[in-house]
């Protein structure tokens, strides 16, 4: 999408941000790695692109010299934002060990690039799960926005290449919104089941290790109507 | 036209005018997570949180998707106006912002409620029609262009977050004055009652008073317009602000066409009725008491709503 257009829309979105108008208004692209030390699980690492659009929202805030290049002044300032807007929000991440929710409170180690006119945002969320001989572990994560003001699609690491503009409607806040918001955004840029690998790195040696991708009807929102994907870990010493 | 033809004309005509502004006020802010905090004390969603009633619904996707062809037409003359400032582009450009603005007013929040509400509870002439339209798009996009201009060019800072922090401010002025002025026009309703009937009767053609309907002007166009605080914005970023202004201006200007349609439809159908409601004095006593009482408590209903949902 050129440019011109983006910070056109991009400026509208900003300035009705407080708008109700159709869903979803930001697009992030996310991968996802359970990440292992020593003990067992540390946390997730994820990966999230962000659309165009919300890249030209937040620079409008952090890129204070308007030149496109994040300084060490603005990536501190675009990490203390993130860390506190997101907050409330759980970093768009749910997570439950052993069947029992697990809040995200946190962040970490978190980084950020401009590539392409996309920002892109790299963080550590700690979740501390320790190995027990002869009990196997199971953690669940999904990462979505509850609110559906986001759209978080899993993907690999440089992006599935799902182009969110090709809904009309998208991050338009001059629609209102609708229930049908989901199904015409789907429908339009072509969202589709996470199939991809499953990731698990750091000291993965030391313990057996099962993953798989389940549907979690339980955090299913707006209005029902979306079924997260939850990255399943199982996991042991050896 | 039967009086109760055109009391219900002026019925359904009142309630279109509503039905928009109801979204604003029921409606629950989206918060962007990425910028922003999201409001502690959010309610959870227990269906639907949206206003706009469902037959509605389509019909402002669909002029949501026009004005963002028109908005994309805009984007893309940007460069051609640039390089020659007067040119051919720079007028497509404005006829298509004074196109946006008509159909932009036709979105929630750019006063066309106030404009029906204000002719039912007031007295008034088309040409006070066309001037209380006119002035209030001029007031909508002052403010907005004011707060943008002056984040950009006087504090050096984003004038798109120099909207957004004070722009919730002026609306709650705005609501907070609509809710008052509404009970000032009850007030004086209820004077123009016990008056007696022969004053009322000369009142409802008469002229409006034009400093109550500059106020009121003033009241309902202190809400920033975001529409054309975009232009602004996109034209301050692309170095074309000369035409951004005049976009302004004609964006202004299309606004008014739309909320000129409402003002001067509602006196119109209001004087029928009461031109009608007027060889039968018992229905003459009614009809206009309940125009005038109606009118000043819509405007004070719905400025407590919007006082009282909206957020600093």
């Amino acid at each position: 999408m050129p440019i011109q257009k983006i910070m056109f829309i991009a400026a509208l979105l900003f300035v009705c941000a407080t708008a109700v108008a159709a869903h979803p208004h930001a697009f992030v692209e996310c991968s996802f790695a359970f990440v292992m030390d020593e003990r067992g699980l540390a946390g997730f690492r994820q990966r999230w692109i962000l659309d165009e659009m919300t890249t030209v929202t937040v620079l409008d805030v952090v890129d204070k010299d308007r030149n496109r290049i994040l300084n060490a002044e603005e990536k501190a300032a675009l990490r203390e934002m993130t860390e506190n807007s997101l907050r409330e929000f759980h970093y768009f991440t749910a997570a439950r060990i052993n069947d029992v929710d697990y809040p995200i409170e946190a962040i970490a180690d978190f980084s950020a690039v401009l590539e392409n006119n996309k920002l892109t945002y790299d963080f550590m969320v700690p979740c501390r799960v320790a190995a027990v001989p002869g009990k196997p572990q199971e953690v669940k994560a999904a990462v979505y926005d509850d609110s559906f003001y986001t759209y978080v699609a899993y993907g690999p690491e440089k992006g599935s290449g799902i182009d969110p503009s090709k809904d009309p409607l998208f991050a338009n806040p001059e629609a209102p919104a609708r229930p049908g918001d989901f199904k015409r955004f789907s429908q339009a840029v072509g969202l589709g089941k996470f199939s991809g690998e499953i990731k698990v790195t750091g000291a993965v040696k030391r313990f057996e290790i099962l993953t798989e991708m389940q549907e979690a009807p339980e955090m299913a929102y707006f209005f029902g109507q979306i079924v997260p994907q939850t990255f399943v870990l199982r996991f042991a010493p050896r | 036209m039967r009086p109760h033809l055109t009391a219900l004309l002026l019925l359904a005509w009142t309630a279109l005018a509503w039905l928009p502004s109801m979204d604003i006020a029921t409606a629950q802010a989206a918060r962007n997570p990425f910028i922003g905090a999201r409001e502690p004390q959010e309610a959870p969603r227990k269906g639907p949180a949206f206003g706009y009633p469902a037959f509605l619904q389509p019909l402002m996707q669909r002029s949501a998707m026009l004005q963002q062809t028109i908005k994309q037409k805009m984007a893309g003359l940007a460069e051609e106006i640039r390089r020659e400032p007067l040119g051919p582009a720079f007028r497509w450009f404005m006829l298509l912002a004074l196109l946006y603005g008509v159909i932009h007013a036709l979105g929630p929040g750019h006063g066309k409620v106030y404009a029906c509400a204000y002719f039912l509870s007031r007295p008034g002439t088309f040409k006070n029609g066309l001037l209380f339209s006119y002035l209030t798009m001029l007031f909508h996009v002052l403010s907005g262009s004011a707060l943008v201009l002056g984040g950009s060019l006087l504090l050096k800072t984003s004038g798109a977050m120099a909207l957004e922090s004070a722009g919730p401010i002026l609306a709650r002025i705005s609501y907070g004055l609509l809710m008052l002025l509404g009970l000032v026009f009850a007030v004086q309703a209820v004077a123009r009652l016990r008056a007696g009937p022969a004053q009322r009767a000369v009142a409802c053609p008469e002229t409006a008073d034009l400093k109550s309907l500059m106020f009121t002007a003033l009241a309902v166009g202190l809400v920033p317009c975001p529409g054309a605080a975009l232009v602004l914005l996109f034209s301050l970023t692309l170095g074309i602000l000369p035409a951004g202004i005049g976009a302004v201006i004609c964006i202004a200007a299309g606004m008014g066409i739309t909320v000129s349609l409402f003002a001067l439809l509602t006196i119109g159908l209001k004087h029928r009725f009461l031109v009608l409601a007027q060889g039968n004095p018992r229905w003459f006593e009614a009809a206009y008491a309940a125009l005038s009482l109606s009118g000043a408590a819509g405007i004070s209903i719905l400025g407590l709503l919007l006082f009282f949902s909206s957020s600093t």
